[in-house]
């Protein structure tokens, strides 16, 4: 009798087909042969229709083939009671088009910017705004251009301060705050798909 | 002119860019435009490269705003900004109806349950219809 550890992380991506208990979780057993015989349990074979979706298995799915395999060993699971398998195929992927998207968002989010900022500038009347404080400290409201210098000097500061760095050269070694909003966005969609998964009845149980 | 007039111009110009820099941009961040981007195109390693986009499309935007130079780049240029600047407005608009639970509570007040991708059909089309009367009146 002998206790395995299994831990599932909430998404894994897999590049073969024929999915066994070592692809999806890490294994852990005082014994290192049990823990090797484990690893090769053989859960589920990935279809041609399943290739492009995202799998949702349950840890029971595992646990219950686990058992079946390898008879007299308790499991203990320590990761994801649900996951995901994404399958994805060998070979080179197509990097020139990952190259192409990015200068396409970069495009959007660029003029995007430009224009948020512009609209914000309108908005909030800039020019207004600065006329009246040249006309209080120095009298007139026809300014010097300081204020306006300052301004923008100040815009890319912010952002800098705000998104922890520019181009490579990072202000500390914390995530920036969209990296960070990136993985809540991932985690989230991969929970939505669990969920949804089970709802239809297509989750491995 | 006194020293301390172009000091104060600058404590203000500076601390206001600073602020309203940081403002507008947890402000897109909270709402998550470029994150939605990034994944739908699955490209969320080269967030860092979108960052640097935007920040360098907000200086650009604001020295075109305060100096009105010129830029004679012709309708290339105009088109690329028309469209990726309604491309961002439009992520925009969605975003921040969704961050706000707009369509979770609309459709659980009127007890819907399908219909979801019809409705923003609709919604981006209203968007269309909207934007072109107003600039084309």
């Amino acid at each position: 009798m002998s206790t395995v550890y299994i831990k599932p992380e909430l998404s894994c991506l897999v590049s073969h087909k024929k999915i066994t208990v070592a692809d999806v979780c890490q294994v852990y057993a005082a014994e290192e042969k049990v823990a090797k015989q484990v690893r090769q349990v053989p859960l589920f074979q990935i279809s041609k229709s399943q290739e492009k979706n995202k799998i949702s298995v349950s840890s029971m799915y595992v646990i219950r083939h686990i058992m079946d395999d390898v008879p007299g060993v308790t499991v203990i699971n320590l990761g994801e009671p649900d996951f995901l398998v994404e399958y994805l195929p060998p070979g080179p992927k197509k990097k020139w088009m990952d190259y192409v998207k990015a200068v396409l968002v970069g495009i959007i989010v660029f003029f995007g910017s430009a224009f948020t900022i512009m609209t914000f500038n309108e908005d909030a009347s800039l020019p207004v705004i600065f006329a009246r404080i040249y006309e209080s400290v120095s009298g007139n409201p026809e300014g010097n251009g300081w204020l306006e210098v300052s301004y923008s000097l100040g815009l890319p500061l912010g952002i800098i301060l705000f998104f922890n760095h520019f181009a490579s050269a990072k202000l500390s070694n914390d995530p920036t705050p969209l990296q960070i909003q990136m993985r809540q966005y991932e985690q989230q969609e991969d929970t939505t798909i669990i969920e949804n998964a089970s709802r239809k009845g297509e989750r491995l149980e | 002119m006194m020293w301390w007039q172009n000091a104060v111009y600058v404590i203000v110009g500076l601390c206001g860019g600073l602020l309203v820099a940081g403002g507008l941009f947890a402000f897109l961040a909270l709402v998550g435009v470029v994150t939605r981007l990034a994944a739908g195109t699955t490209t969320a390693k080269y967030i860092t490269f979108y960052e640097d986009m935007s920040l360098l499309g907000c200086v650009g935007g604001n020295l075109l705003f305060l100096y009105k130079f010129g830029l004679p780049l012709g309708n290339v240029f105009l088109g690329m900004y028309g469209i990726g600047s309604g491309v961002f407005t439009g992520c925009l608009a969605a975003a921040l109806a969704e961050v706000v639970n707009m369509f979770p509570v609309l459709s659980e007040r009127v007890n819907l349950k399908k219909g979801m991708t019809g409705i923003m059909l609709m919604f981006a089309i209203g968007k269309l219809i909207g934007s072109l009367f107003g600039l084309l009146r």
